[in-house]
């Protein structure tokens, strides 16, 4: 009876511990929820699907980001706007500032660049996009009219 | 060092990415401004330049490319534009890529300037749909995204062709 108490303890701690550490290395981590969030640790790379993923598209291949930016700057903003509904990577380059400044201070030149910067903050909330969809224009493709969409 | 910068005959050698040697007249070469940033500093004439990004027949465009630019810089404009155009037309996709790499690579603005502006004028004016079968690009948005991602740039697709 007390060799068999005697080797059962042991047996139990180790198990108790094991369980401690299995817990410890797969998900619970108990500070995380200091934040509030559940985070879950990210998997390694490529582990989700057994293949690697081969994106078709020659461009992408090609192309690191900052030339793919490159082409899109020698577009107009129209086009930008077309272009983002091809992809998910093209929405997210096309909403780069960089294309969306120059695109107001072209069409807005006639203010200077400080006055438009001025009224970028008062009206616009710091988004050049937004004041490119929302300020009252006039376009000259072809005949001349105001443009506003909201 | 000084008196062989100097010499205008002075030739370099350009190796490409599969082993391809080049020899290129200073002037030609000093259209990059990445090989012109190299002599600067002093880099030897004498060694074999290796970019080990382009391939022989990319560098072949390229240095094409850079001597009519070298040879013309003092002639017409328009018979450098009429170059441009002619050089690029009937290019593949891919090559055209692998011009704005090198161009990007090698630091030359005007090759650069044509090579992406020709790829943006294939994508604009396009739908989108067939922007996607031209460029094999995979269509990742769900039908709600897409339908999202649609009213959000409808200003785009109004009165427009």
């Amino acid at each position: 009876m007390t060799s068999d108490f005697s080797l059962k303890i042991p047996a139990e701690l180790e198990a108790a511990s094991q369980l401690r550490t299995a817990q410890f290395f797969v998900t619970k981590r108990p500070w995380l929820d200091l934040y509030g969030v559940h985070i879950r640790p990210v998997a390694p790379f490529g582990s989700a699907s057994s293949k690697p993923f081969i994106d078709p598209a020659l461009l992408h291949r090609c192309l690191p980001d900052e030339l793919l930016f490159e082409i899109f700057a020698r577009m107009t903003p129209y086009n930008l706007g077309k272009a983002a509904c091809v992809c998910r990577k093209w929405r997210y380059t096309v909403r780069n500032p960089v294309f969306w400044r120059n695109a107001c201070l072209k069409a807005w030149q006639i203010f200077g660049v400080v006055e438009n910067y001025k009224i970028l903050q008062s009206k616009y909330d710091g988004s050049w996009r937004k004041m490119w969809l929302s300020r009252p224009r006039i376009r000259t493709d072809g005949k001349m009219y105001l443009n506003k969409y909201f | 060092m000084a008196s062989s910068i100097e010499n205008n005959n002075e030739k370099l050698t350009l190796k490409s990415s599969d082993g391809e040697e080049f020899l290129v007249e200073k002037h030609v070469a000093l259209q990059s401004t990445l090989l012109q940033n190299m002599l600067d500093s002093d880099c030897s004439s004498a060694d074999v330049i290796p970019l080990p990004k382009i391939d022989a027949r990319t560098l072949a465009l390229v240095l094409g490319y850079c001597k009519k630019h070298a040879d013309a810089s003092s002639s017409k404009q328009g018979e450098l534009n009429s170059f441009d155009s002619e050089f690029l037309k009937d290019m593949d996709m891919g090559a055209l890529f692998n011009l704005v790499l090198a161009a990007n690579f090698m630091e030359i603005k005007g090759l650069l300037d044509i090579a992406a502006q020709k790829i943006a004028d294939t994508i604009k004016d396009k739908p989108h749909q067939e922007v996607r079968e031209i460029f094999h690009v995979e269509n990742d948005y769900t039908p709600e995204e897409e339908a999202a991602v649609r009213e959000e740039n409808r200003w785009a697709f109004e009165g427009f062709p």
